[in-house]
C-alpha cells in the first residue's frame, strides 16, 4: 500500500489524481468490453471477457497498490463474476450484464469519491457485492459458493497479478509504452505559457520595427557625418572629421547587421512557436470513438429500460475533435438518445403495425465538414409530429393557431430547443418534461457549433450537430467594420457579395437583399456591433456583404473591407465576461492588432429581429445632403484616456484615429484626413500646446479645430492653451460624458 | 570572497540588530499574533476623485497597462480587457460601476489584478498608495450620504475617507459580470 512508500504528499497526491484519471478509464473500457459481451457474436465472447478482466485486474491491482480498498474490493467481486463467465460456469444474460454494468457504475463512483485507506462502504456499494455475490452464486453448485461480506474479500495489494491470474492475463500487450500521462492542468499550464511566448513574440516583431527605424537614422547620421567630413576633409579638423564618419558608418552597418540577424531569429522562432502551438493543440485531440462507450451503454439502458429492442450502428470513430468538445457533449448526447429511444421508436406492436421490423435502429455517425465535425444521431421512429408541435404551441404557449400554422418546418423545429418545450403529454422517468433539447443548443452553441433537426413523420429523427474540431483555434474570415476587425468563423461563411445600392429593399420593417430566391435580412456589422452608426464614410458604393449562416438562416453583414481568411487562436473574454452579445472572444492576430471574433448564431438571431428602422442599411444614403462620417485624432500618452475618449466618441458615431504624442499625431495628420483634434498637453516627446501651434503654423492644418484637455485646471496653462490657438479647452476631472460630446458636436 | 563576506557579516555583533531596526522601518509592520485578527491588511488606491481600499489577500499584481481593447456591448463598467500572461482579463472601472456613467477622466494607467471566488480580473486604478495594515475599530459604517449603489459594496469608511470595497459582495453583484444564462 502506499502507506509503505516513502513519498510526499504532494506526489501521493499525483498518483492519486492519475489513480483516478486511469481508473475512470478502465472503467470506461470495461463497460465497453461487457456491452461488446452482449451484443457480439458467439465467437467473440471470449476476447470480451478477457479484456473486460484485464481491465477489472488492472483496476483491482492500482486500487490495492494505493490503498483504495472500497474500489479494490469492489472491483474484486466484479472480476469473480467475469471469472465465471470465463469458465463459462455463468451465462452473460442481460440481467447478469445489468448486474455488472450497475457494479461499475458504483466503481466509477467510489473511483471518484473514496479516499486511500477508506473502508467504510456505503449502503449502495453493499448492495452492488450483494448482487454480485447473487450473480456468482447463480453459476455455482450451492455448496460451493459461500457467502461473503465486505469484510473479508481478498485485496490485491501488490501490482504481480496472482500466478492462475497471470497466466490468463499474460497476453496483455504493453500498450502503453512511451506513453506518459499528464493532468489537463498541465497541459493547459504549458499552452498557456505557449500563448504567453507568442504574446512576448509579438512585443519583439515590433522591437524589431524599431531597430529597423534606429538603423534607418543611424544611416542618415552617417551620411550627415560624411557630408561634412568632405566639408571638412581640407581644414585641421579633417582627421577628426574623417575618424567620426568612419565610425559612424561602421554604427549604422554594426546596426543593420543587428536588425538582420535580429530578424532572422524571429522568424526562426515564431516558426517554432507556431510549430509548438500546434503539436500542443493536436495533443488535446481524441478520436469521436472515446465517446462511443457512453452511447454503447445508453442505448442498451435506455432499451432495457423502456422494453423496446433497440439496435445501435456507430461509424466514423476514427475522427480526432478536442477532448473538451468531446467532453462537453456526453450530456447533450445522452437527452439526444433518450428522446430517440424513448419518444422516437415505437414500441414493438407501433413498429409492426408500421410494417417496420420489431427491433428499432439508433444511428450514430461522425464526420468532417471543412473545419468542424458533425455527429449525427438518427432513430428509425416515428420521426416528430409538426401538428403535435403545433398543438403544443397553443395549448402550452398560448399562441395563436393562425400564426401557429403560418409557421414553416425549421421554424417549428426551433421550438424544440426551447427552454421547457415539449410536445409529450406524459411525462415519463427519462423524458418529456420539455428539459434537455435546450441545453444541447445552449451547450454546443457555448463550443461554437450548431444543431440541426430533420425528421420525417413516420421515418425518424435525425439530430445533427456541428462541433468544432479544436475548441481555441478556427479558420476565420477577418473583415474590417469602423476601422475595427472582426473573425467570423469561416465555417458559417457562406459567401461574400458586392451588393448595389439599389438592390437593398424595405421589407417588413426590415433591410433585406435577394440570395439565391430568398430575402436574407442585411445589417451594417459596424452599427449592430454598437462600434459605429448607421452612416457609412462612402454612401454611394456598393455595400460588400458577408453572408452569414446558422442553421437555416442566413443574415447579410456590411463591412467596410474583407482582409483575409486566417487560422487564429480565439481566447475566451475573461471570467467577468462570460456573455456579450454578437462576441464570443478574442483573438491576437500576427500583427498584433486584436480581433473581436463574432458569434454568428447572435448575428443571424439579432439581424433577423430588426424592427421598425433599426439598423437600416440604407439611412442617408437616399439623401444628397448625406455627411461622411467625421474623423477625431485623440492625442494622449494614457492608455486609458486614449480607450476611454475612443470609446465615447465612437458611440456617437465618429471615427477615431490615436496618437500617443504630438509628434505621432503630426504624422498622422500627415497622412489621413481628420476633422477634429482631441489632444493632451503633458506628452512626451511634443507636448499638445507645440502640437497645436504647429498645426495652426500650417496652411493646410490651419482650419482644423483643436481642442486641448488637461487633467489639472490651472489657469496659466489655459491661456498658454489658447494662446497657443486651441479651439476650446477642457479639464478631465470635471467633465461630464455630456460636456465632453457636446464641445465636440460644436467644433465639428 | 563569498566565503570571507560571509565570515565577516557573522563575525559583525550589531548588525543583525540594524539589519532589523530598518526592515522594521521600512518595511510593513510586523504582524502581532495577539492582534492579528483585529487588522486587515488592505491596498489603498486612487480612481479620479473616490480613495478605495480592497483586502490584500484579493490582489494577484498591479500591473501597467500595455492596451486596453474595448468590448462592444459588454457592461459599461468594464472598460475593455486587458492581456497579462497569456490570459484575456476584463478591466473594471469602479467608479463608474458606483455612478453608472463618466464623470470625469483619469489617466489610469494601472491595472489591480485581483482574484475574487476563482474570479480574475482587474480594477483600473489612478493610482497606488500602498499596502496598510488596518485596525477594524478605524473602520466606520457607510455615511447616509454614500451613493446607494457604491453604499451596497463599502463595508466602511476611514476616518481619511478611504472605502473598503467589499469584493465578495461585489462579484456577486447584479449586472457587475456578463454571465451566461439559460444552462
Amino acid at each position: 500500500m502506499i502507506k509503505d512508500f516513502d513519498i510526499t504528499k504532494e506526489q501521493f497526491e499525483q498518483l492519486t489524481a492519475v489513480f483516478r484519471a486511469e481508473g475512470r478509464e478502465h472503467v470506461k473500457t470495461l463497460a465497453d468490453a461487457l456491452l461488446s459481451l452482449e451484443q457480439g457474436a458467439a465467437n467473440d465472447a471470449p476476447a470480451a471477457v478477457q479484456a473486460a478482466s484485464r481491465e477489472a485486474h488492472s483496476l483491482k491491482g492500482s486500487a490495492g497498490t494505493l490503498g483504495f480498498e472500497r474500489v479494490a474490493v469492489l472491483t474484486h467481486r466484479l472480476e469473480d463474476v467475469l471469472g465465471a463467465i470465463r469458465r463459462t460456469e455463468l451465462a452473460p444474460s442481460p440481467e447478469i450484464l445489468d448486474t455488472l454494468l450497475h457494479a461499475l457504475d458504483a466503481i466509477r463512483s467510489c473511483v471518484d469519491s473514496s479516499a486511500p485507506g477508506d473502508e467504510t462502504f456505503l449502503p449502495g456499494e453493499m448492495e452492488t457485492m450483494a448482487a454480485l455475490d447473487k450473480a456468482l452464486s447463480a453459476g455455482r453448485p450451492a455448496a460451493s459458493a459461500p457467502a461473503r461480506g465486505p469484510e473479508a474479500p481478498p485485496v490485491a495489494r501488490s501490482k504481480t497479478p496472482l500466478p492462475a491470474e497471470a497466466e490468463q492475463i499474460s497476453s496483455v500487450p504493453a500498450e502503453r509504452g512511451g506513453v506518459i500521462r499528464i493532468s489537463e492542468d498541465s497541459l493547459d499550464s504549458v499552452i498557456t505559457k505557449v500563448d504567453e511566448i507568442v504574446d512576448e513574440r509579438l512585443q519583439l516583431e515590433a522591437l524589431s520595427e524599431e531597430l529597423k527605424r534606429a538603423g534607418a537614422q543611424a544611416g542618415d547620421l552617417a551620411a550627415l557625418i560624411a557630408a561634412l567630413e568632405a566639408l571638412l576633409r581640407e581644414t585641421r579638423n579633417g582627421e577628426q572629421a574623417s575618424i567620426a564618419a568612419e565610425k559612424a558608418e561602421s554604427l549604422h552597418l554594426q546596426v543593420k547587421s543587428l536588425t538582420k540577424t535580429f530578424e532572422s531569429h524571429m522568424r526562426q522562432t515564431a516558426k517554432l512557436v507556431h510549430g509548438a502551438e500546434e503539436d500542443l493543440r493536436k495533443i488535446r485531440l481524441a478520436p469521436v470513438s472515446s465517446v462511443f462507450p457512453i452511447i454503447r451503454r445508453q442505448v442498451r439502458d435506455l432499451g432495457r429500460l423502456t422494453s423496446k429492442h433497440v439496435d445501435l450502428t456507430l461509424a466514423g470513430g476514427e475522427y480526432a475533435v478536442d477532448r473538451k468538445v468531446l467532453e462537453a457533449i456526453e450530456d447533450p448526447l445522452i437527452h439526444i438518445l433518450r428522446n430517440a429511444v424513448d419518444h422516437g421508436i415505437e414500441g414493438a406492436g407501433e413498429r409492426a403495425e408500421a410494417g417496420k421490423k420489431e427491433t428499432g435502429l439508433v444511428s450514430v455517425a461522425a464526420r468532417h465538414v471543412g473545419d468542424a465535425v458533425e455527429l449525427s444521431i438518427s432513430d428509425d421512429g416515428r420521426g416528430i409530429s409538426l401538428s403535435d408541435v403545433r398543438r403544443s404551441l397553443v395549448e402550452k404557449r398560448g399562441l395563436a393557431q393562425s400564426d401557429v400554422d403560418e409557421m414553416g418546418e425549421s421554424q417549428l423545429f426551433d421550438f424544440l430547443f426551447e427552454s421547457g418545450f415539449s410536445t409529450q403529454s406524459d411525462v415519463s422517468v427519462l423524458s418529456g418534461r420539455g428539459f434537455g433539447l435546450d441545453v444541447v443548443k445552449i451547450t454546443v452553441e457555448r463550443l461554437g457549433g450548431e444543431v440541426r433537426v430533420d425528421s420525417r413523420p413516420g421515418a425518424g429523427t435525425t439530430i445533427t450537430l456541428r462541433l468544432p474540431l479544436v475548441l481555441s483555434t478556427a479558420r476565420c474570415l477577418l473583415v474590417r467594420a469602423h476601422g475595427r476587425i472582426a473573425a467570423i468563423p469561416a465555417s458559417n461563411v457562406d459567401r461574400v457579395v458586392l451588393v448595389k445600392v439599389v438592390e437593398v429593399r424595405r421589407v417588413g420593417g426590415a433591410d433585406v437583399m435577394t440570395y439565391e430566391g430568398q430575402n436574407v435580412p442585411i445589417r451594417l456589422l459596424a452599427e449592430m456591433l454598437g462600434v459605429g452608426g448607421a452612416a457609412r464614410a462612402r454612401p454611394e458604393a456598393d455595400y460588400v456583404v458577408t453572408l452569414v449562416r446558422f442553421g437555416e438562416r442566413r443574415a447579410g453583414l456590411v463591412v467596410d473591407e474583407i482582409v483575409e481568411y486566417a487560422h487564429v487562436v480565439i481566447k475566451p473574454l475573461g471570467d467577468l465576461l462570460e456573455r456579450v452579445p454578437n462576441v464570443s472572444g478574442v483573438s491576437l492576430l500576427g500583427s498584433g492588432e486584436m480581433a473581436l471574433v463574432l458569434n454568428p448564431p447572435d448575428l443571424v438571431h439579432a439581424a433577423s429581429a430588426t424592427r421598425k428602422g433599426q439598423g437600416r442599411v440604407s439611412v442617408g444614403q437616399s439623401s444628397a445632403a448625406a455627411a461622411p462620417v467625421p474623423t477625431i485624432l485623440v492625442v494622449d500618452d494614457s492608455i486609458a484616456t486614449r480607450a476611454l475618449e475612443k470609446a465615447l466618441l465612437e458611440s456617437v458615431g465618429y471615427n477615431v484615429i490615436v496618437a500617443a504624442d504630438g509628434l505621432k499625431a503630426l504624422d498622422v495628420l500627415g497622412s489621413r484626413r481628420c476633422d477634429l483634434v482631441l489632444s493632451d498637453i503633458k506628452m512626451p516627446n511634443m507636448d499638445g500646446l507645440e502640437l497645436t501651434r504647429t498645426i495652426k503654423s500650417r496652411p493646410a492644418l490651419s482650419g482644423l479645430p483643436v481642442i486641448l484637455v488637461t487633467a489639472q485646471e490651472a489657469e496659466g496653462e489655459k491661456a498658454a492653451g489658447l494662446a497657443a490657438g486651441a479651439d476650446a479647452y477642457i479639464i478631465k476631472r470635471n467633465l461630464t460624458q455630456r460636456e465632453f460630446i457636446d464641445t465636440i458636436n460644436q467644433l465639428l | 570572497m563569498k566565503e570571507a563576506h560571509e565570515g565577516q557579516a557573522a563575525e559583525r555583533p550589531g548588525d543583525e540588530a540594524i539589519l532589523r531596526a530598518r526592515a522594521e522601518a521600512l518595511g510593513l509592520p510586523i504582524a502581532d499574533a495577539g492582534a492579528e485578527g483585529d487588522c486587515d491588511m488592505v491596498l489603498e488606491f486612487a480612481m479620479i476623485r473616490s480613495r478605495f481600499a480592497i483586502l490584500l489577500e484579493h490582489v494577484e499584481a498591479a500591473v501597467k497597462i500595455g492596451e486596453i481593447f474595448s468590448i462592444p456591448q459588454a457592461p459599461p463598467h468594464i472598460s475593455g480587457i486587458i492581456r497579462r500572461r497569456g490570459r484575456v482579463i476584463a478591466l473594471v472601472n469602479l467608479e463608474r460601476f458606483f455612478r453608472g456613467q463618466v464623470d470625469g477622466i483619469a489617466d489610469a494607467d494601472i491595472a489591480l489584478v485581483v482574484r475574487v471566488r476563482g474570479k480574475t480580473f482587474a480594477l483600473q486604478v489612478e493610482e497606488i498608495y500602498g499596502v496598510t495594515r488596518l485596525p477594524r475599530k478605524d473602520v466606520l459604517p457607510v455615511p447616509d450620504n454614500f451613493d446607494r449603489v457604491e453604499a451596497r459594496y463599502i463595508s466602511g469608511v476611514t476616518l481619511a475617507g478611504m472605502s473598503i470595497v467589499n469584493m465578495e459582495r461585489l462579484i456577486e453583484a447584479e449586472g457587475f459580470a456578463a454571465r451566461r444564462t439559460g444552462a
